[in-house]
């Protein structure tokens, strides 16, 4: 891994124009950074999600499973994706740490709420399936990129594949599609097949953003 | 077969470098953070608001003449082009006129794809900025940028030693004092929550160190 050596002036500028909120030392992350990262993502993923829920297409990882039970059994989304996740804390707090899982916790929290509340703020009459695809999986894949930039993740599959990228150095965006594609084998059995193909487009853009974005020896943070 | 790193995977796709992007990475980084943009923007016109920069006076002009956003943002870009050209170099220059004209384009054509019928203006405030301040980190990370304002303060501070976050500032609240004519103080009052999210999130994200890509 390619790691820097910052030169003594640009850490003190750094220090300087720091207000208590930035860290001083690019590779951290302060707690208050993780916050505002983990709700920025978690907003993001939620308005993904909600795209895709509207057209009655599936995603990718723990939310493809509880999109799967949504549409099979018509249970709230937020609940389901809540519960869904929870076996994979364990898993999480025994590789990744505390802190990952609290901040993983905390986001699938924050994501379960908001997509349960945001449909009462804001009402889509009409989204074309092709753009919900579209644009669901790039604001989907954005808030997976901030959350996997903060040490954070969407759980269940995310964590999945953290754990078999720092173990294997395998690419986390390939676990996931080899998970998705169950997933939308699965939904045929559910929803219709025009809609399973959009939910593939949706997921191949989700993963593609994130198997080509997600360098960790760019985005230079480490914990 | 392990994987080494991600950049040696066989796709040749990926820069060999952390600090450079390939041309790929830059055309998937500026159409998807233009989509990003465009959206927030969309979510802002739906419930009337507005924001900073070219993008504030592309939605007073929609909202006091009618013309199309799309159009109004595109041209008000095309004057700043030839500074960004002479201060920021050629690359700069066209990353940014296609970030532009791919969110004006875009913001013409999401309202027929997408039909919000109602958005609480909060709502659309806190999600609108939080998206074009995605959109426009996205951006900034690629070496583009969504033009106007900010290529201007860049000169000026070149230029003449002022500082290009007072000078952003000033020209945004010139904007916001002449969307009192055609704004309600409420929609203004929401408008400057979008303009904060927005900043705040470029803020705190957009650092040179922390990204490294020059």
């Amino acid at each position: 891994m390619i790691r820097k050596e910052w030169p003594l002036a640009q850490s003190e500028q750094v220090q300087k124009r720091s207000i208590g909120f930035y860290s001083a030392d690019p590779s951290k992350h302060t707690p208050l950074e993780d916050t505002q990262g983990i709700f920025i993502s978690a907003m993001t993923v939620a308005l993904g999600l909600y795209f895709l829920n509207q057209v009655g297409l599936l995603t990718s990882g723990t939310a493809g499973v509880a999109f799967l039970l949504h549409y099979a059994f018509d249970l709230p989304f937020g609940l389901l994706f809540f519960l869904v996740n929870l076996p994979f804390y364990y898993l999480s707090f025994k590789r990744l740490g505390l802190g990952f899982s609290l901040k993983t916790f905390v986001a699938i929290l924050v994501v379960s709420v908001i997509t349960e509340l945001e449909r009462r703020f804001l009402v889509i009459e009409y989204l074309d399936p092709f753009w919900a695809a579209l644009l669901g999986g790039i604001l989907i894949g954005y808030g997976l990129l901030g959350m996997y930039r903060h040490r954070a993740s969407l759980g269940g599959i995310g964590i999945l594949a953290i754990y078999l990228q720092d173990r294997f150095k395998i690419p986390a965006g390939l676990v996931q599609l080899g998970f998705d594609l169950c997933v939308m084998v699965a939904a045929f059995f559910v929803v219709s097949p025009v809609t399973v193909l959009w939910s593939l487009v949706s997921a191949v853009v989700l993963n593609l953003l994130l198997t080509i974005n997600h360098r960790s020896d760019r985005y230079i943070v480490v914990r | 077969m392990t994987f080494q790193n991600p950049m040696k995977t066989p796709v040749g796709f990926w820069s060999s470098s952390p600090e450079r992007h390939s041309l790929l990475e830059d055309i998937q980084g500026v159409a998807a953070g233009s989509m990003l943009a465009a959206l927030g923007v969309t979510l802002l016109a739906t419930a009337q608001l507005m924001v900073g920069g070219t993008a504030g006076l592309g939605f007073l002009l929609r909202y006091s003449t009618g013309i199309s956003f799309g159009a109004a943002f595109f041209i008000l870009n095309l004057p700043f082009y030839w500074l960004a050209y002479r201060r920021l170099g050629l690359a700069f220059t066209v990353k940014t006129f296609a970030a532009v004209a791919l969110t004006a384009i875009l913001t013409s054509i999401l309202p027929q794809l997408i039909t919000v019928s109602s958005v609480e203006p909060i709502t659309a405030a806190v999600f609108g900025g939080l998206l074009m301040g995605c959109g426009m980190l996205v951006l900034f990370r690629h070496r583009a940028s969504l033009g106007g304002f900010g290529i201007l303060a860049l000169y000026l501070q070149d230029r003449f030693g002022w500082r290009a976050g007072f000078v952003q500032l000033g020209l945004d609240c010139v904007v916001l004092i002449l969307s009192f004519f055609v704004a309600s103080p409420a929609v203004i009052a929401c408008s400057v929550l979008a303009a904060v999210t927005l900043n705040l999130t470029l803020a705190i994200n957009h650092r040179a160190d922390r990204y490294i890509v020059r």
